[in-house]
């Protein structure tokens, strides 16, 4: 006679297997950033587990491993380092600059209760241009000047919480906003209320 | 001189002076004024000369001038004093034409006397810097002879085409939605060959294209506040209509002053994005990185060794910030100071240019940097 426990290894396998085939959702941390994957519909899909933000996180981020709304700043300094100068505001938000390959324009985390609010850099990525950025997320909500540079202008996906600045002739990627996700109301009167509303470049 | 045996007075005169030279030797000025340029000489008659100072364009137009003299012997002296006119035909060879008109006063003694001649000049300048011709006054002839800088006399009348540009430059000089004028062209080529090797072999722009009014490229609407703007991506220069209004410049009353700006402006912006002999940076952020621009920026501070008292990015506005105080470190324009740290490097350089003065007052320290670091010692006149 068998005994169910004689069973008990290869029932162990079979679960093993049933969870791995399962599994098709790697740790975020482990996709790898690639502007080659098939285009994603730039409508968010309700029934998804993924959080915008995390959509953000399949095609660039902003700092490697820094999510708005995820990462504490323990994890942070952990990952990067004590930054280069921090600010504290009188709200208690704290900013945290680090340096970056262009001293002028630091990597940039904002905190507020702990965990990051804002994080902003410059496009390390050359793949990350306007077209690998509309291929995957669709046309922004808006465009809108940037003081950044001549020709630049400051493209706003707010509900899919990032913005960037990019320069549409030569289509490169300049610097990039990520943030927890809001309307674009709520974007312009915040975090964008400073953006130029008339091109600031006369020659 | 050209005198006239027909007054007693004059013969008197001209027994007791016979051999009276005013002035030996002139030199002839060297300088342009736009399409214009001086001539200084002499009219003599009979071993009596006056100095003739007058302005004639190369290409033709008219002439004006003055006329001058005085001397004294035997006690008796005279002054003469009138001016002349005419008209050029052009070019090398061109024939002169005008007429002539002095007050001589004359005193011999106790007494003086007044009188005013009229008479007729004519001739030819040449393109080797000469000009030379006779002339009337009343029944007496003389003649005249002028020097002028036959450099100047050969830039103005030598046609400036498009393909003179490439062909002198490697540049094509392009119409858009408005067309190169000929003053325009002149004012370029004027510019071109004032800058230093150090400064022309970096720009690395291939285009100049001219237009009428900038078009937003992504709303698609005109902005007629824009001077030029400059397309490191295709290497191209755009010089809109509004770069001929007088706008930063003092005693610019035609925007001569603001059209050169401008091109000096947008030539900075190619310099900026040269990165060896073969290439230039392909994008605004690696150019951020540049030798030139860490340079330039880490110069502008307060304290070369903190950006922080320099330009700096801030996040929380999306917008650059100035942050320097030093007296001797402000931003050239206010253009310079809200915008950028390119738009500072490229303002700085066009005052170095046409207002070297301003830039001297308001920011040695940018003013050394280029001097130093870009023009490689060349400066220019404290007025374009």
């Amino acid at each position: 006679m068998t005994s169910i426990y004689n069973k008990l290894p290869m029932l162990f396998v079979l679960i093993v297997l049933i969870l791995l085939t399962s599994c098709t959702k790697p740790p975020i941390g482990e996709i790898p950033v690639s502007t080659t994957q098939p285009p994603i519909d730039p409508q968010i899909d309700n029934t998804s587990t993924t959080a915008p933000e995390e959509l953000v996180e399949e095609i660039f981020t902003c700092l490697p491993g820094v999510i708005p709304g995820k990462t504490t700043r323990a994890e942070i300094t952990q990952l990067m380092g004590e930054p280069a100068t921090t600010e504290l505001a009188e709200d208690g938000t704290e900013f945290l600059y680090y340096k970056s390959a262009v001293e002028e324009v630091p990597d940039f985390i904002q905190i507020r209760q702990d965990v990051a609010e804002v994080v902003s850099a410059l496009n390390r990525d050359a793949q990350v241009n306007l077209a690998s950025i509309t291929e995957k997320f669709g046309e922004p909500e808006q465009i809108t000047y940037s003081y950044f540079s001549q020709g630049a202008y400051t493209y706003l996906y707010p509900q899919k919480g990032f913005a960037l600045i990019g320069e549409p002739e030569g289509g490169q990627v300049y610097w990039l906003e990520c943030f927890i996700s809001m309307t674009l109301e709520d974007y312009l009167a915040g975090l964008g209320s400073s953006l130029p509303s008339e091109n600031p470049y006369i020659r | 001189m050209l005198i006239s045996h027909s007054s007693g007075l004059v013969f008197k005169i001209k027994k007791h002076f016979t051999s009276l030279l005013l002035f030996a030797s002139f030199a002839a000025p060297v300088y342009a004024d736009g399409d214009t340029i001086a001539a200084s000489g002499q009219m003599c008659a009979q071993g009596i000369c006056n100095n003739i100072f007058i302005t004639f364009p190369p290409k033709g137009g008219s002439i004006i001038g003055t006329l001058s003299g005085e001397g004294n012997k035997d006690g008796c002296s005279f002054q003469n004093n009138g001016t002349l006119n005419g008209t050029f035909a052009g070019g090398d060879g061109g024939a002169v034409n005008g007429s002539v008109s002095w007050t001589m006063t004359a005193s011999c003694g106790g007494n003086s006397i007044s009188e005013t001649w009229s008479g007729t000049w004519e001739g030819a300048f040449y393109a080797d810097g000469t000009g030379k011709g006779s002339g009337v006054v009343k029944s007496a002839s003389g003649n005249w002879t002028v020097s002028f800088s036959a450099d100047e006399f050969q830039r103005i009348t030598t046609p400036i085409t498009k393909e003179y540009f490439k062909t002198t430059y490697g540049i094509d000089v392009v119409d858009g939605t408005s067309q190169w004028t000929d003053r325009e062209m002149r004012l370029l080529d004027d510019l071109f060959k004032k800058l230093p090797k150090s400064y022309w072999d970096k720009t690395k722009f291939t285009r100049i294209e001219r237009n009428n009014v900038s078009i937003d490229s992504q709303t698609k609407m005109k902005n007629p506040s824009v001077f030029g703007d400059y397309a490191y991506w295709n290497r191209t220069i755009r010089v809109y209509d509004k770069a001929n209004s007088p706008f930063d410049f003092k005693d610019d009353p035609n925007g001569d002053k603001q059209f050169i700006g401008t091109i000096v402006h947008e030539m900075t912006h190619a310099y900026h994005f040269y990165k060896d002999y073969k290439s230039v940076y392909e994008s605004d952020v690696e150019n951020d990185n540049s030798q030139i621009m860490n340079a330039f920026r880490e110069n502008s501070r307060d304290d070369p060794n903190d950006f922080r008292t320099g330009w700096a990015w801030k996040p929380t506005a999306q917008k650059w910030v100035f942050k320097g105080v030093g007296e001797e470190n402000k931003p050239v324009s206010d253009y310079a100071k809200d915008v950028d740290p390119h738009e500072d490097l490229c303002e700085s350089v066009m005052f170095y240019v046409v207002d070297p003065a301003s830039l001297a007052a308001k920011s040695p320290n940018r003013y050394q940097f280029i001097k130093d670091s870009i023009f490689n010692g060349v400066e220019y006149p404290w007025d374009y």
